[in-house]
């Protein structure tokens, strides 16, 4: 679709009452990510290996941790990056600086979506309704981990590529693109997103150009593009693995425990509220689509279907559907024949002193502060209040057992997953049975883990690896705590409200 | 006879409406072949046996040992099973299986039909005909649910037709007779008043956004009047209004809703579900770029029928029928110039149509044996039981007549053992069966621990079951555990079933 051009601003304009929309939208939502969890499973294991790397100026490539696997079997930190920054904010500010780092790559994640939408739309009610499905669709994907690193890359590639597209940016500005993915390939496996983000520009613009439609790149633009792409495909190899990055990634895209076991890497269904809205909003643009009085581009059409695609073979690429489709959404939206019903909106400077003060609360839920929030009972019962580790630690997150542990060390643990996560960090000379790596165990590991937490055929298996002691998950592993409270094999070391260690009677 | 007279008997046909006829030929020879498997359909034989025998609908367990035999049920699909077994004493399995047939053959027919009457075209009808076959590929079963295709195809093509002026009102008065049948035949009943509501909904938004192109608000009230008179056509059944107290109940029912793969959301993995989400795309791209603006009706069966998909993989087949026609006027009006090659008619293509349909006909159950197939594909069926043709090989025949000849214990089994346990040996009774909604969530929470070897023993000592019937493919967590267990005793064992026994209780030789 061609694109309004005046909304390129020369100078500073006061904004109009619409942008309250916006920010009351943009506020709440960064207000409800500020509250969440840390869950145990896929942060701590990742900061223990930025700190590995700060210690020793290198990126480890070995197991290390855990005891049913050599020390030495290999292992690919695709996330050296995102880990180190992790442990370089933790050490300059701790859990808090950590976690307000987080908030703040969201929010302007949110923020340049936002921003993308309005453009595209001309109307910042929408671009609020778009910030709000990407917000709700996402939920779930919010946790901190390294992925976090690669929502501000991708919503940039997104918006250079799509200004550049539009007319609207000189050719300069894509050389960012190759030095975002010098970034992004160390960061995070979905890095291969900006590959295809140049690719379906490309493809789609080429379409455009071929078509000769209105509004179509010029020849040399196109080739510009192409040539962008072939840069950022050279950037993708500045990584301590060079070209063997590709075939981790399709390792990983392959993996058969990571594929079947883990719930975000497998097809959202309709269950829960971010799937719900996830589904929902390709109704909405379905219908935006039948209706509007603007043709998509051959570009956004393939965004949508490439994005659509990758979102339903996975839940954890809701995230990027959102970042890309919610714009174009937003476009069609404000073709339809009855858009919005226009309300007056005068311009003043006040409405941008209004909306920093919408975003009052959202500033008071920063970590620094939260403790001392009137949030409600249920709230405070997710979460450990006064923990060592820091603010906003999930309850169940085993610090006292792994103190404990601390205190009586030794023995072969056998432990839940995502509190072998934890125990990397708080306590990694213990060593693990497994943990969120999960690409680094055979499957054949992993289903005995499902096995031994079902408490089928647990004593065998246990004894088969060795295994005396047990960290386990009363919610996560009831058959087990079940099994071992009625085996005399086994005695409790330790309990409380959410974990429990056993040892093996000698 | 001359060529004359074959003429004068014979429609010559064009050579475009080849095009749909192989995907249809190739989509029922394909369906034909598809092995029966025990789940949904020998329980529902045994009540239309029961209803047939004794004159009467059932209203409680009857077979089940872990429920009271009075334990109140409904058998909403009385009137499909009561056909079922009429079919059933009438020609066996094989007319059943038959009669399936012929109903994928019409229902898929009519499809193709109402595509082309919307495309105009019948290569396009054939374009979209391919999805809508491919997505329904685990469908076609012999159950209840199959009477029901084609209502739904006749209200699709009857309100169509209705609201574009080319049928009187009085046609529509057939919908409530339809739904008389319906309501009796199956739940999915309450798609016909969907469909009339998605019209009368459609047609008045028309009516009030775009008052030139809208039906008359007098023949609007006249499809709100036949849908009142087919939501009152709903209540002739043995429970009045309490089956939407059913309906409401089976669709929150917590272990059809969580175990039943087929009330599960679609995946895109397997042929049939990628086809699904690979339609939802080209209804993206086509409706993006068609100089078709779809009525508001259009919009509502495509929004509403690709959430119920969404919501569970049994009704892609509802989405199928209702949302690819609209795939193929949308097609249709692409601004693109599809080559259209002069087509003539002529015998020759009336020739090629019956041929097509050749290795349809060799495929029925009385001659499929005889059809050289691969033996890999005879691997997955019985051959030369008398129970019938096309049977699943996992259907547990020997297993059972082994139990026939050594009755007796409490039995734990799989559950779609328990269809056929309750068919072919009522009187052993059931620990679980397909009628899900019967039985509570924690019986269900029970029998997937014990299946999966998870506190087999103390479940099944809290259950009293002393006999076990497994199926080594999907229960072999349990059977990797009896195995080792001295206390358990194989009694019985084939390729897909096991019998054993509690060591200290098993029934003499």
């Amino acid at each position: 679709m061609p694109m309004p051009t005046s909304t390129r601003t020369p100078r500073l304009h006061p904004p109009d009452a619409s942008i309250l929309w916006f920010t009351v939208i943009l506020a709440t939502i960064s207000f409800l990510v500020a509250l969440i969890p840390i869950r145990a499973n896929d942060f701590w294991w990742h900061l223990q290996i930025g700190k590995w790397i700060q210690a020793h100026g290198q990126i480890p490539d070995t197991n290390m941790f855990a005891w049913t696997l050599p020390a030495e079997q290999p292992f690919f930190y695709g996330a050296w990056l995102g880990e180190f920054l992790f442990a370089l904010l933790h050490g300059w500010g701790g859990l808090e600086l950590v976690v307000f780092a987080r908030n703040l790559m969201f929010g302007a994640t949110l923020w340049l979506v936002g921003w993308e939408a309005h453009r595209r739309s001309g109307s910042w009610r929408i671009a609020a309704l778009a910030i709000f499905l990407l917000y709700a669709m996402t939920l779930n994907n919010l946790g901190l981990r390294p992925q976090n690193w690669s929502w501000l890359p991708c919503v940039l590639t997104f918006i250079l590529l799509s200004r550049f597209a539009d007319g609207c940016l000189k050719h300069g500005w894509l050389l960012l693109i190759p030095l975002l993915m010098a970034f992004w390939v160390n960061i995070h496996g979905s890095f291969v997103l900006s590959l295809a983000l140049v690719g379906i520009f490309v493809a789609g613009e080429g379409l455009r150009w071929l078509l000769k439609q209105a509004g179509a790149v010029s020849r040399g633009d196109l080739s510009w593009m192409a040539g962008i792409g072939l840069l950022t495909t050279l950037a993708a190899l500045a990584n301590p693995r060079g070209t063997g990055i590709f075939s981790y990634v399709l390792g990983l895209m392959t993996d058969q425990p990571s594929q079947t076991l883990i719930i975000e890497w497998q097809s959202p269904t309709l269950d829960g509220i971010p799937n719900t809205v996830f589904f929902a909003s390709i109704l909405l643009l379905l219908v935006a689509l039948i209706y509007t009085r603007q043709r998509p581009s051959p570009t956004d059409i393939l965004l949508a279907l490439a994005f659509l695609w990758l979102a339903w073979s996975g839940q954890r690429y809701i995230v990027w559907y959102g970042i890309a489709v919610m714009p174009i959404l937003a476009q069609a939206i404000s073709s339809l024949p009855n858009p919005l019903p226009r309300l007056a909106s005068p311009r003043s400077w006040g409405n941008a002193v209004l909306s920093i003060l919408i975003m009052t609360p959202a500033l008071l839920a920063q970590p620094w502060f939260i403790e001392s929030l009137p949030l409600p009972e249920t709230y405070w019962g997710q979460i450990q209040r006064g923990s060592a580790e820091g603010p906003l630690v999930a309850a169940d997150t085993p610090t006292a057992a792994v103190d404990y542990l601390k205190t009586h060390p030794g023995g072969h643990i056998f432990n839940e997953m995502g509190y072998g996560s934890y125990l990397i960090w708080a306590v990694p000379e213990q060593g693990v049975f497994i943990d969120p790596r999960v690409e680094l165990y055979p499957y054949q590991q992993w289903q005995d883990y499902i096995q031994i937490s079902n408490a089928v055929d647990y004593n065998a298996l246990l004894a088969q690896y060795g295994a005396d002691r047990i960290l386990l998950n009363i919610a996560l592993q009831p058959e087990l705590a079940f099994a071992l409270a009625n085996d005399p094999g086994w005695a409790m070391e330790y309990a409380d409200e959410f974990a429990q260690i056993w040892q093996k009677v000698k | 006879m001359t060529r004359m007279k074959l003429s004068r008997r014979l429609p010559a046909l064009s050579i475009d409406i080849l095009w749909p006829l192989i995907i249809l030929a190739a989509y029922v020879f394909y369906t034909a072949l598809v092995p029966q498997p025990p789940n949904d359909l020998w329980w529902h034989l045994k009540i239309g046996e029961y209803v047939y025998t004794q004159k009467a609908v059932p209203t409680t367990n009857l077979f089940a040992w872990t429920l009271p035999a009075d334990q109140p049920f409904f058998y909403a699909a009385w009137l499909g099973e009561w056909l079922l077994y009429v079919l059933y004493r009438l020609g066996g399995i094989d007319l059943t299986l038959f009669v399936r047939n012929l109903l994928t053959l019409a229902t898929f027919g009519l499809l193709a039909w109402e595509m082309r009457q919307r495309s105009g075209s019948w290569r396009i009808s054939a374009l979209t005909l391919t999805p809508a076959a491919l997505m329904c590929m685990n469908v076609p079963l012999v159950r209840t649910q199959m009477w029901c295709w084609l209502p739904f195809m006749f209200f699709l093509i009857l309100l169509r037709r209705y609201t574009r002026g080319e049928i009187r009102p009085a046609w529509l008065l057939a919908l409530p007779g339809l739904m008389i049948l319906w309501v009796n035949l199956h739940g999915t009943f309450i798609m016909g008043l969907v469909l009339v509501g998605a019209y009368l909904v459609g047609e008045a938004i028309r009516a009030l956004l775009r008052p030139s192109e809208a039906l008359p608000w007098k023949k609007i009230a006249w499809l709100g009047a036949v849908g009142l008179l087919a939501a009152l056509a709903t209540l002739l059944n043995p429970r009045t209004y309490e089956i939407f107290g059913y309906i409401t109940n089976l669709m929150t029912d917590q272990p059809v809703q969580q175990l039943v793969e087929e009330w599960k959301s679609p995946v895109p993995l397997g042929l049939a579900n990628t086809t699904f989400y690979i339609s939802i795309l080209a209804l993206i791209v086509t409706l993006a770029y068609s100089r078709l603006r779809p009525s508001p009706t259009d919009t509502l069966l495509l929004v509403g029928f690709l959430w119920l998909a969404w919501d569970g993989q049994r009704s892609i087949l509802w989405y199928a029928m209702a949302a690819m026609p609209i795939l193929a006027e949308a097609i249709s009006q692409l601004p693109i110039s599809i080559p259209s090659p002069a087509s003539q008619r002529s015998l020759v293509n009336t020739l090629a149509a019956g041929i097509l349909f050749v290795p349809f006909i060799l495929v029925q159950p009385w001659l499929v044996e005889r059809f050289p197939l691969p033996p890999t594909y005879w691997e997955q069926v019985h051959q030369g039981v008398p129970e019938g043709r096309m049977l699943s090989s996992d259907t547990p025949i020997t297993a059972v007549q082994y139990l026939k000849e050594h009755p007796g214990g409490n039995l734990f089994h799989e559950m779609g053992f328990g269809s056929y346990l309750i068919w072919a040996l009522p009187e052993q009774g059931v620990f679980v069966d397909t009628r899900i909604e019967l039985y509570p969530y924690t019986l269900w929470s029970d029998y997937i621990h014990i299946s999966q070897g998870v506190r087999y023993n103390a479940l099944l000592e809290q259950y009293e079951a002393n006999r076990l019937l497994l199926h080594t493919g999907l229960q072999s967590g349990l059977v990797e555990q009896l195995t080792s267990d001295p206390t358990w005793a194989l009694e019985y064992a084939d390729d897909s079933a096991q019998v054993w026994c509690k060591a200290n209780a098993c029934p003499s030789p």
